[in-house]
Order: C-alpha cells, then sequence, then structure tokens
C-alpha cells in the first residue's frame, strides 16, 4: 500500500496537470451539450458584466462615424417595414408572401464581437426582458448576421454566420436553387456554398439570399455574392465561394427577427407523426 | 515589503484585464491577437512548487474562456504551459532553471530570450490546437500560431526590460 502512496505523492504534479487537463477538454468537449449550455450561461452574465462598460467607453470615439452610417440606414427604412423592404427590395414579384407581418423586430447593440476565432460568437445588449429567445435569427444593415444562442436577462450571445459547425439553408434569387452556407473558419469575409447540382448555371456575382426553408430566418435576407466557382472533379456538385455584403467585422447595431408563429412550427415538427 | 502572492496575483490580475479589453481587440492582419497574459506564466517565481503553479494556470485559463467564450482553449493551454514549464527552463535556463533571480540578474540574455521565445511558442501552439481541434486546419493554426508569437514576444520582452531596470 505504502508504494502506491508514494507514487501519489511522487507524481502530484502530472496528476494534477492531467486532472486539470481532463477537466480542460471535458469543458470544450460538452459545447453543444446541456452542461455547456449551462456554463454558458454564467459565463454570459459575467462576460457582459464586464464587456458592457468598456464597449460603451469605445463607442464614444466612433460615435461620428456611426452617426453617419445610422443616418444612411434611417434613410433606406424610412418609408418601410424592416422585413418587408428586404423582400420587395429584392425578391421578384412571384415570390414575395403576403404574410411576412409574422415577423417582428427589435434592435439591439453589440457589446462583444469577435472574427478571429474558428467559432465565433457575439454578444448583445439585449436578453430574455426584451423577450429575446434562443434561436431567432439576427439581421445586420445590409445582410444575416447569426441565431441567437443562449440569454441571460440582459444580454444574449449570437452564433455569428462565421461558425464552422453552423449550416444556412440559402438560395440564388434568380434560380431560386437551393443550397447550404458554411464558413471556412479563414477569411471573414467569404463562405462557401454547397450541394448546388451542376445542371444549374452559376454566374459571377449572382446574389444570394436565405431560403424560407427554416424558421429562423424570413424568405429573402440578402447574403452576399458569388466570387468564384469551380465544378469539384468527383461529382455533380459546385463549390462555389461567396463574398459577404455585411461586414462582420465592424458591426455596431443589429436587429433580432423574432417570429410570431415559430411556436406553432415547432410544435408541428415535434408532434409524432 | 508586500508579500510575493499579493504583487503576484495584482499583476495576474492587471494582465487579464489588459488581455481582455485591450489586446483582445487588437487583430493585427486580421487574425493575430497578441497574448500578453502568457507573461503570468514566464515571470511566477521558477523556485516556487509547480503544485500550486499548476493550478494557477488552469485557473488563468479558465476565467479568460469564461470571459471570452472560448471553449476550454485558455484552460488547456495554462495548464499545460504550466505543467510543462520546469522542461522548458531546465532546456533554457540551464543550471539556473530553479533560482528566484533567473529572469532578472542570473542568466545570459540569449537564455532569456529562449526561455521566453520557447514558452509563448508552446503556449499558442497548444491554444491554437485545440481552438481549431482539427487537422484539416494545420496551415491556419500555424499561421496564427507564428503570427501570435511573435507579437506576443515583442511585447513581453519590451516589457519585461521595462519593469527590471532596477538591480
Amino acid at each position: 500500500m505504502q508504494w502506491v502512496l508514494n507514487a501519489i505523492i511522487r507524481y502530484k504534479n502530472f496528476l494534477l496537470f492531467l486532472f486539470l487537463f481532463n477537466l480542460g477538454l471535458f469543458i470544450s468537449g460538452t459545447q453543444s451539450s446541456y452542461h455547456n449550455s449551462q456554463i454558458a450561461k454564467s459565463s454570459l452574465v459575467i462576460s457582459g458584466f464586464i464587456h458592457q462598460p468598456f464597449r460603451q467607453l469605445n463607442s464614444y470615439f466612433d460615435l461620428a462615424d456611426e452617426n453617419k452610417r445610422l443616418v444612411e440606414e434611417n434613410n433606406a427604412l424610412k418609408n418601410r417595414e424592416l422585413v418587408r423592404s428586404y423582400q420587395t427590395g429584392v425578391l421578384p414579384r412571384r415570390n414575395r408572401n403576403s404574410g411576412s407581418s409574422q415577423y417582428w423586430s427589435k434592435s439591439a447593440k453589440i457589446i462583444r464581437n469577435s472574427f478571429t476565432q474558428s467559432r465565433n460568437i457575439l454578444l448583445i445588449d439585449k436578453g430574455s426582458n426584451d423577450s429575446i429567445d434562443r434561436e431567432m435569427g439576427v439581421i445586420g444593415p445590409k445582410g444575416i448576421i447569426g441565431i441567437v444562442n443562449q440569454t441571460s436577462g440582459n444580454y444574449a450571445s449570437v452564433l455569428s454566420i462565421l461558425y464552422r459547425d453552423l449550416k444556412i439553408n440559402a438560395k440564388f434569387i434568380k434560380s431560386n436553387v437551393f443550397g447550404s452556407l458554411f464558413w471556412q473558419g479563414d477569411n471573414p469575409n467569404e463562405m462557401q456554398l454547397s450541394d448546388i447540382v451542376s445542371i444549374n448555371v452559376v454566374e459571377i456575382g449572382d446574389t444570394l439570399v436565405t431560403g424560407g426553408m427554416s424558421s429562423y430566418f424570413p424568405e429573402g435576407i440578402p447574403i452576399g455574392k458569388v466570387k468564384s466557382f469551380e465544378l469539384l472533379e468527383n461529382g455533380g456538385y459546385y463549390d462555389i465561394s461567396v463574398s459577404l455584403f455585411n461586414n462582420m467585422t465592424d458591426l455596431e447595431y443589429v436587429y433580432v427577427i423574432g417570429n410570431k408563429d415559430r411556436g406553432e412550427i415547432i410544435e408541428l415538427l415535434e408532434r409524432e407523426p | 515589503m508586500i508579500p510575493y502572492y499579493t504583487r503576484f496575483s495584482l499583476l495576474a490580475f492587471i494582465l487579464l484585464i489588459l488581455q481582455i479589453l485591450v489586446f483582445d481587440n487588437i487583430h493585427l492582419f486580421g487574425f493575430s491577437n497578441p497574448a500578453i497574459y502568457i507573461f503570468i506564466f514566464i515571470t511566477y517565481r521558477l523556485d516556487l512548487d509547480q503544485f500550486g503553479f499548476i493550478a494557477i494556470g488552469f485557473f488563468t485559463g479558465l476565467f479568460l474562456d469564461l470571459v471570452t467564450q472560448s471553449p476550454g482553449a485558455h484552460s488547456i493551454a495554462g495548464v499545460s504551459i504550466a505543467f510543462l514549464r520546469s522542461i522548458i527552463s531546465r532546456f533554457a535556463l540551464g543550471a539556473n532553471f530553479n533560482q528566484p533571480n533567473a529572469l532578472s540578474t542570473g542568466s545570459l540574455w540569449s537564455n532569456k530570450m529562449v526561455y521566453i521565445f520557447l514558452m509563448i511558442l508552446t503556449h499558442q501552439l497548444i491554444f491554437s490546437f485545440i481552438l481549431y481541434f482539427n487537422m484539416a486546419h494545420l496551415w491556419v493554426i500555424i499561421k496564427h500560431t507564428v503570427a501570435n508569437t511573435f507579437f506576443s514576444f515583442v511585447l513581453i520582452t519590451a516589457s519585461l526590460t521595462l519593469f527590471q531596470t532596477k538591480k
């Protein structure tokens, strides 16, 4: 028995290292599970508490630029309702759905933005007190930003579209062809579009908008333009690079999009056949 | 004289706040974040018990993880660098590896530089690797590691020479 104790005392540094290392791995490993969301919730409170005052101070320096941008944006939105404006502006007449008032929007300010990691998360200053809930879509002045991941009373974290495991349903305006859009983790202005079959015609400069296949975003929110494309050797699919309309690196104000019918849609999906 | 641990905690706290509020917002070339807080691991006295140091490494990293919402990368890098420091210091500082004054007067300038460089490189390599967690992104990992190591090295050596002028 003695030698076991001796060994433990002798290698205590290594054992502690192993224990804490695994604890760290456990924290990373549970990234999408229940435990992680609990950790994320409490860390969100700390994180928001620390970043909020600094961001407020910081935003004073950008006031002039920000004002100019707000005026620009206000101008564009002046006579139109936000979501509706995207659809009437972008989609051809046959695609407009008449019941778009099922969506409401709420403006929020970004207090922390990251774009250098492989899984980027934004923090915004509105939370469950402002009736913001998980899995709501977030859009910016020029197009989509991400999806709400976690909320506390006054803050919410948003999975940026620059998040490696996130796939977004997107379609071409001109042909209505659907594909899924994802980020490769490198350039913050560029994403990849996959699942487009080669019988479709793709040209550089084609505009992509959100498809209506998910309940996060209304149909027709702008995403970006085709930057380059190539036909994959082994199959009948295109590999398409898309440059985003939004500059993800200098965002300040965003809009959270809520879907009034979302509860109904989810209930329908979860109902047993 | 203020006790060592009080001074150390104060320094660590200031560095962490600086890291979160200032250096995490610096994006050199659009992707590189200098990691100034490795200063904590470099300057922690070399003669003190490693057991406590490993715990300090972990909790420093955990704090950063919680604040920056990163998935455990800071904790793992912190605990690894705390564990590997005895090996790195033995390699770089030679006979001085456990002297309390090894970083101020005790060693050759070149030895100190090698020690600091290896500490930052190891930390950043582990950090980037955990962050991406996929060999398919090896090129991005290397790019981030090299750029971050370079800028952190410049910043940390500069601050080290600034704060250690008194003999």
